[in-house]
């Protein structure tokens, strides 16, 4: 199997935020800065160039439409391979953090026997 | 519709290309207006930025669906356009000159009108504007190679090399171009607008000024060359097409060829080369960007 790519962080965040279900745009953006603590903060211009960009490669989809109070809301879902690609690249970064993490415990050890 | 709502609305039309407007428009207005303070009026510094950008991945994805003979297609155009524009960059103190014969009075407004029809995507009349002043311009335009004794390599004048290229260009088009699409009037203007600065600026002002500025002499043809080619590239990095850049690349290769091998110093060919490294850096870049969104 070929390996992706790794997921700039945006992207990730998106993918992260559809997790536990379908939003729409502005559902998205707030739950991407609540995700990320603040490190994201998708502007509607960005959101979009990234929601095209990930509908385009079939990581997610437009499942259904709504207008709230006059305005036209479209709902976001990760798609099954959506969700392949966000478990993968979570294992991948907890992996990579699992390298440091280790690496740090020796220095320490060796830190302790000197 | 609030004032708010009017000028998201307005951003939007004038950023994003017309099928990608007819898909999202709605929703991306609503959301802009979800992220907007309660009484807040004019559009948010942030949200403009990320609307600039928003517009030019937009084109970019656009622009890979249609494949990649389009692509090339589009880079072929844009060169063309910005070889046009360098060469009306040239000549439009010509339309402002006393005693000037008629006959080269027009030379710049023939660029101009073939600059719009290349926007307009119609390279046939574009062609028939390059016959045009070719006709009327020859003395004026090749005067310094006809005039000369020495081989033709030795003389290559920009504008005999840009002209050949843009010809080249265009009838290329004319024959591969598959569906050409017109781009907007808007960009029709602003096309043939940026290149006459020159106009109302004379060019040796513009040297001047920017010799006192920086402290260095920076020849007229090295801004016609820099500036271009930095914006091109920047507009790839940023939109994620490959177009600008590749467009770039052909607007360096015909000033490499206008300077040939003599009347060139290591510091202009060295600067040459850096463009044409930063061209295909930028081009690479914006193609692994753009394949990585299809894979």
């Amino acid at each position: 199997m070929k390996t992706a790519p790794p997921m700039r962080e945006p992207t990730y965040y998106v993918l992260a935020s559809l997790l536990a279900g379908p939003l729409h745009g502005y559902g998205i953006i707030k739950r991407t800065t609540e995700l990320s603590e603040g490190r994201v903060k998708l502007s509607a211009g960005t959101l979009y160039a990234a929601l095209d960009r990930l509908t385009e490669s079939g990581v997610l989809n437009p499942v259904r439409d709504e207008v709230v109070d006059g305005r036209a809301r479209r709902y976001y879902a990760l798609t099954e391979e959506g969700k392949v690609a966000i478990h993968a690249e979570s294992k991948r970064l907890a992996s990579a953090a699992r390298v440091v993490a280790t690496q740090g415990h020796l220095a320490t050890n060796n830190g302790g026997v000197r | 519709m609030s004032s708010l709502e009017k000028r998201y609305r307005l951003l939007v039309k004038a950023l994003y290309p017309a099928t990608h407007r007819a898909a999202r428009e709605e929703e991306m207005v609503a959301t802009l207006l979800d992220v907007a303070q309660p009484e807040q009026i004019d559009p948010n510094g942030r949200e403009v930025i990320g609307l600039i950008l928003g517009g030019l991945r937009a084109r970019g994805l656009l622009a890979l669906r249609r494949g990649w003979s389009s692509i090339i297609g589009d880079a072929v155009r844009l060169g063309t356009l910005f070889l046009l524009g360098s060469m009306l960059a040239n000549f439009a103190i010509v339309i402002a000159m006393p005693d000037v014969l008629w006959r080269d009075r027009i030379l710049p407004i023939l660029m101009a009108l073939a600059m719009v029809a290349v926007v307009r995507g119609t390279s046939r009349i574009a062609l028939a504007l390059m016959a045009l002043l070719m006709f009327f311009g020859w003395r004026t335009l090749f005067w310094s190679w006809i005039m000369s004794d020495v081989p033709l390599i030795d003389h290559l004048e920009y504008n005999v090399v840009a002209l050949t290229a843009v010809v080249a260009g265009l009838a290329w088009h004319a024959i591969f171009g598959g569906v050409r699409r017109p781009w907007s009037w808007t960009a029709a203007v602003i096309a043939v607008a940026v290149p006459c600065v020159f106009l109302v600026a004379p060019p040796y002002d513009i040297v001047q000024r920017l010799t006192d500025i920086t402290g260095v002499h920076i020849p007229l043809s090295l801004i016609t060359l820099i500036v271009p080619v930095m914006l091109l590239s920047a507009l790839s990095v940023l939109g994620n097409d490959p177009r600008p850049s590749l467009a770039a690349a052909m607007y360096t290769v015909v000033n490499v060829i206008a300077i040939g091998p003599y009347g060139a110093t290591t510091q202009y060919l060295a600067l040459l080369a850096g463009l044409m490294v930063i061209t295909i850096a930028t081009g690479t870049l914006s193609i692994r960007r753009l394949a990585g969104s299809k894979a």
